[in-house]
C-alpha cells in the first residue's frame, strides 16, 4: 500500500526567536478561527546560489468551512490591516536566508520551483506551490518543511507543534480545492 | 568624485494603460511639497545570467520641511504603511510594469550585475534610479543611472505636465542623494521629452 502522508519536518532556528519575527506575526489567530488570518505568505525560488522573492503576499483564512488564501493586491482592507507586519514579512533578510537554504536541502533540484513562505503564529512552513507535482518528482519530503522557535518550554514545544500541524494541513487541503489530483492526503508535522 | 550632469529622455510606454496605474497611485501627491507622498518605489536588481528580480523595500517618499525623505513601510511606519498598502501592494504584483522596467534597465546598463535600482512610482509615470547615482555614473556612464517612463497617448500639453512632475520628482531624487553622500555637488539631470 502506497503511503499517502507528506512528512514536514519541523527545525529550530534562533531566527525565529529574535523581535522580527514576533512583529511579522502579530495578529494572527493561533488556530483556524472564521475569517481570522492565521498565515501570512509570500513566494520565493532558488535559482543556484541565489534566492529570489516574488512579492505576491497572501493572507489564508478560513471563511465558511474553506480554507482561503487572498492577495493582499485585491483586497484592501486585508491589506491595510496587516500592512505593518506584511511589509516587514517581505523584508526579513535572516528568514528569507535560513528558508532559501531548507528549500536546497530538501530540494536539490529546486531550481525555478516557486514555494509558499508561510508564517505562522507557531513557526514557518515551507511549501511548494505545486505540492503534489513536486513530491511526485523530487520526493515526498521536498514538499513541506517548517521551522520553529527554538526557545520554548516542553509545553510550548509540543503546543507549537500542534499548530504547525493544523497549518500544514490546511495548507494541503487548499490545494485539494483548487483541483489538484489528491495523490497525498496528509501531511505529518514532526520535530527533527 | 563624479558630477551628474545628464540629461534624460522620457520614453512613452502603454503599460500604463493599465488599470493598475490608477490603483497603484490613487492619493499620490502630485508634486513633492504637498506633505503626502509623491512616489512609492521598490527595488530591482540584475543577477549574474541577466535577469531582473524584484527585491520588496518598499519605501514613501516624500518632502518634510524642505527635505526629502525616503521611509520603509513596515513596523516602523505603520499607519503609513496602512495608509499607502493597497497601493503598495498593486505595485509590486503589477507584473507588466516590472517587465517593462527590466528591459529599460537592460538597455541601461551592459556588463554589470548585482546592482539595485529603485522602481519609482509617481502620479506622473516611472523613474528607474540606481541606488548610488554618483558612483554608477563614474564607473559605468551617465547613462546607466537614470531612465524614465511616461503614459502614451497623451496630448502635448498633457505629456509636457508629466514631463516637468518626474522632473520635480528627479530633482527631489537628487537633493536626496547630495544630502546623504555629496554635500556641495551640484549635479542635475533634465527630463526631456521624446
Amino acid at each position: 500500500m502506497i503511503d499517502s502522508t507528506l512528512p514536514c519536518c519541523a527545525i529550530k532556528s534562533t531566527v525565529l526567536d529574535g523581535p522580527d519575527y514576533k512583529r511579522c506575526t502579530e495578529g494572527l489567530a493561533t488556530s483556524l478561527e472564521a475569517n481570522t488570518p492565521f498565515l501570512f505568505s509570500y513566494d520565493l525560488r532558488i535559482d543556484g546560489d541565489e534566492e529570489y522573492v516574488e512579492p505576491y503576499c497572501r493572507v489564508w483564512l478560513e471563511d465558511a468551512g474553506k480554507i482561503r488564501s487572498y492577495f493582499v493586491d485585491e483586497q484592501p482592507d486585508l491589506a491595510r490591516t496587516h500592512a505593518p507586519q506584511l511589509f516587514r514579512m517581505l523584508a526579513h533578510y535572516d528568514l528569507r536566508e535560513i528558508c532559501a537554504d531548507r528549500l536546497r536541502q530538501i530540494n536539490p533540484r529546486a531550481r525555478g520551483e516557486t514555494y509558499h513562505v508561510c508564517l505562522s503564529a507557531h513557526g514557518v512552513i515551507l511549501t511548494a506551490e505545486h505540492i503534489h507535482t513536486v513530491a511526485a518528482d523530487c520526493g515526498k519530503s521536498a514538499a513541506f518543511a517548517a521551522f520553529m522557535p527554538t526557545q520554548l518550554s516542553n509545553h510550548a514545544h509540543l503546543s507549537g507543534l500542534a499548530g504547525l500541524q493544523q497549518c500544514a494541513t490546511a495548507l494541503l487541503l487548499a490545494q485539494y480545492s483548487v483541483g489538484s489530483r489528491d495523490k497525498y492526503s496528509a501531511v505529518r508535522v514532526q520535530p527533527s | 568624485m563624479s558630477e551628474i550632469k545628464m540629461t534624460c529622455t522620457a520614453t512613452p510606454d502603454p503599460v500604463f494603460e493599465d488599470q493598475e496605474f490608477e490603483d497603484a497611485t490613487q492619493g499620490l501627491a502630485a508634486e513633492p511639497g504637498e506633505g503626502r507622498p509623491f512616489m512609492i518605489s521598490y527595488d530591482l536588481f540584475i543577477s549574474k545570467d541577466n535577469d531582473v528580480y524584484c527585491e520588496p523595500d518598499v519605501r514613501a517618499w516624500l518632502e518634510v520641511d524642505d527635505e526629502t525623505q525616503v521611509l520603509a513601510l513596515g513596523a516602523l511606519n505603520a499607519q503609513l504603511a496602512r495608509d499607502l498598502a493597497p497601493q503598495a501592494f498593486e505595485l509590486l504584483s503589477w507584473d507588466r510594469l516590472r517587465g517593462v522596467c527590466a528591459d529599460a534597465l537592460r538597455k541601461m546598463i551592459q556588463g554589470s550585475e548585482g546592482e539595485t535600482y529603485h522602481v519609482c512610482l509617481s502620479a506622473h509615470g516611472v523613474i528607474i534610479v540606481a541606488d548610488n547615482m554618483h558612483s554608477r555614473a563614474y564607473h559605468f556612464g551617465n547613462a546607466s543611472v537614470i531612465s524614465v517612463l511616461v503614459p502614451a497617448s497623451l496630448s502635448h500639453h498633457q505629456a509636457l505636465a508629466r514631463i516637468a512632475g518626474l522632473q520635480r520628482c528627479v530633482d527631489a531624487i537628487l537633493s536626496l542623494e547630495h544630502a546623504s553622500n555629496l554635500p556641495g555637488e551640484s549635479s542635475v539631470i533634465r527630463v526631456l521629452p521624446a
